[in-house]
């Protein structure tokens, strides 16, 4: 009841923003937008800019919507709806992705709802992806995957991950390679009951990378269920990150890890509310980290 | 807590209604734009906002691409890209170039394949000393494969920001390539700088992140050096050291910034001369922090 309560509320308030998005091109220009994306499954093959001039709705359970095959292409939604509510929990789907050596890949201002990742870039050799202003909601395994350097994930929110039907975790915003996170919110990973399930908030790196920054972020109600389960809400694999200035919160005390560093992770200025443990790992202390 | 639970879901979603209201990057406007730039290349003499509104490849090697004349003008690539790959390595051009003028602004762009991305520079010729012109702003663009520097710009009062400029470097003959040149009293803010290499046949390569400041010291003064990722700067040889931060001037602030190498590198995270204030910064795998004693420490620097 609790969750058809929410979901309720959350649909209500999707629907004034579906409303409010509908009246919003006035306020928009598509001058610069080499093409618009008015159904998907799409591939996009030229580079520039593509754009949403309304809402894009799919029930397909594995596509990948907007599929980018070349450099130097942005999606711009321009506030509207790429949503693939009706594909249900299940789904395999992925809203926007470009799976290849492909670089400078810019998503921006679009609202992604349902699919089983939000965006999926995964660039390697490739690089120099922005992924900023958007709304990833409902997404099931994870809102956000960015693989390759020099890339930035920021003024992002991820809400509500995850319910991947035997799924055993879920994920926020994932990156690999040197890829800094600024200044996202993530809120809600749950799971869909069937199994133990780990919620992750971010997880950033792999051995390879170096420097990555993760700077700025709120990590809030993340859902840890079943035996042996539980909440880590930002892991570090990437050798040398610098984490600093998050906000890592439950509301009541949870199995898990607030900041779980890899290797020579310098680590600041952090709060860590109601985990377990405040850091693991790795973790260089360095200073003015709080955790209680 | 039910009603917590369900308050901060709705306000999570109101708080989405407000993204595109925020309209930091919506799609472009061309209305504001006093004429485009379809061809390159070409010379910019009359004051505005000039606009790309299609992908322009080139492949220039000795002339720039766009050469601004006069002040007060904007080139906004409005997310299209400049390319000139074509043009190989050996390419002596500028993306964007401009000399003795203010106010120059480069925004929304991908500029590739040149000798410098943008050459902004505020003396009207490379000979002559002294500062003319101020005021330049180079924000929200990208930089890749540019083939001695992604961006120069120089003058009183001017920001590079939030940009990402990426494996700069490879011009001949030359054993380094800078990712960032901001001579001058120039703000360098929250960038990144990933990959820089030298050309493959010389022996010995070094290689700068960043090089701030000023020959001038009188006039390279109070800015500030904040936020920005410096990574990857390619060794080889052990002739000359790899650089992360070059800054000269006297007030300076060094700040916030993340200087990094995934292997021990042989070199100096940062490099100070004049007066500069350090704090914050955190340095990885270089064999030597700080070079020179003008390095003020003022606390929160680590180098590990």
């Amino acid at each position: 009841m609790r969750t058809l309560r929410s979901l309720l509320m959350f649909g209500f308030a999707i629907t004034l923003r579906a409303a409010a998005a509908n009246e919003a091109p006035a306020a928009e220009s598509y001058d610069s937008c080499v093409g618009d994306i008015n159904t998907v499954p799409t591939v996009i093959t030229t580079g520039g800019t593509w754009c949403l001039r309304h809402n894009v709705l799919t029930n397909a359970t594995n596509t990948r919507a907007v599929d980018i095959r070349t450099n130097n292409v942005t999606i711009d939604c321009n506030g509207f709806r790429l949503a693939d509510a009706q594909a249900g929990p299940s789904t395999m789907s992925i809203g926007i992705t470009a799976n290849g050596p492909y670089s400078n890949i810019a998503v921006r201002n679009c609202t992604i709802i349902g699919f089983n990742f939000g965006i999926f870039i995964a660039s390697n050799p490739g690089g120099g992806h922005v992924i900023e202003n958007n709304l990833l909601s409902f997404n099931r395994s994870a809102g956000i995957r960015v693989d390759g350097a020099a890339s930035i994930v920021r003024h992002n929110t991820v809400a509500n991950t995850g319910g991947q039907p035997g799924s055993s975790n879920g994920i926020g915003i994932v990156v690999n390679g040197s890829v800094d996170v600024i200044d996202n919110v993530v809120d809600g990973i749950a799971g869909d009951g069937s199994v133990a399930f780990t919620a992750y908030g971010i997880t950033a790196g792999d051995n390879l990378s170096t420097g990555s920054l993760i700077r700025g972020n709120r990590v809030r109600d993340l859902t840890p269920s079943g035996s042996g389960s539980s909440a880590i809400g930002i892991l570090v694999y990437s050798n040398g990150a610098w984490v600093r200035d998050n906000l890592i919160g439950q509301q009541t005390s949870t199995n898990g890890i607030g900041i779980s560093c890899g290797a020579e992770t310098r680590v600041r200025d952090n709060i860590v509310k109601n985990y377990t443990q405040g850091l693991a790992g790795q973790c260089d202390n360095d200073t003015g980290n709080v955790t209680y | 807590m039910r009603t917590h639970r369900h308050l901060t879901i709705l306000a999570l979603a109101l708080a989405a209604l407000c993204i595109p209201a925020s309209g930091a990057s919506a799609a472009s406007s061309y209305d504001s734009c006093v004429g485009f730039i379809d061809i390159v290349p070409i010379v910019i003499s009359t004051p505005g906002k000039w606009c790309l509104r299609q992908y322009l490849r080139t492949n220039l090697t000795a002339t720039n691409a766009i050469e601004v004349q006069t002040n007060n003008v904007t080139i906004d690539c409005n997310g299209f890209m400049l390319d000139n790959q074509a043009a190989g390595p050996g390419t002596y051009s500028a993306g964007v170039s401009a000399r003795g003028v203010s106010n120059i602004t480069v925004r929304n762009c991908t500029i590739e394949g040149f000798y410098y991305g943008t050459f902004i520079s505020s003396a009207e010729s490379a000979g002559v000393r002294g500062l003319l012109g101020s005021g330049h702003l180079v924000e929200n663009s990208r930089f890749p494969q540019n083939r001695y520097a992604g961006i120069h710009a120089d003058g009183f009062g001017s920001v590079i920001r939030d940009n990402i400029v990426t494996n700069t470097g490879g011009a001949p003959g030359w054993g380094g390539g800078v990712g960032i040149v901001a001579w001058a009293p120039v703000d360098v803010i929250d960038n990144v700088v990933d990959g820089v290499f030298g050309d493959n046949q010389t022996a010995d390569w070094e290689n700068m992140g960043i090089l701030a400041g000023g020959l001038e010291l009188t006039v390279a003064a109070g800015f500030h050096v904040r936020g920005n990722r410096v990574r990857n700067l390619a060794q080889k040889g052990t002739r000359w050291p790899q650089v992360g931060l070059s800054v000269t001037g006297y007030g300076v602030t060094v700040q916030d910034n993340l200087i990094a190498q995934h292997d021990p590198t042989s070199g100096y995270a940062l490099l100070c001369r004049g007066q500069v204030d350090i704090r914050g910064n955190i340095i990885k795998n270089y064999s030597q922090t700080f070079y020179d004693q003008k390095c003020d420490d003022q606390g929160g620097n680590i180098a590990y």
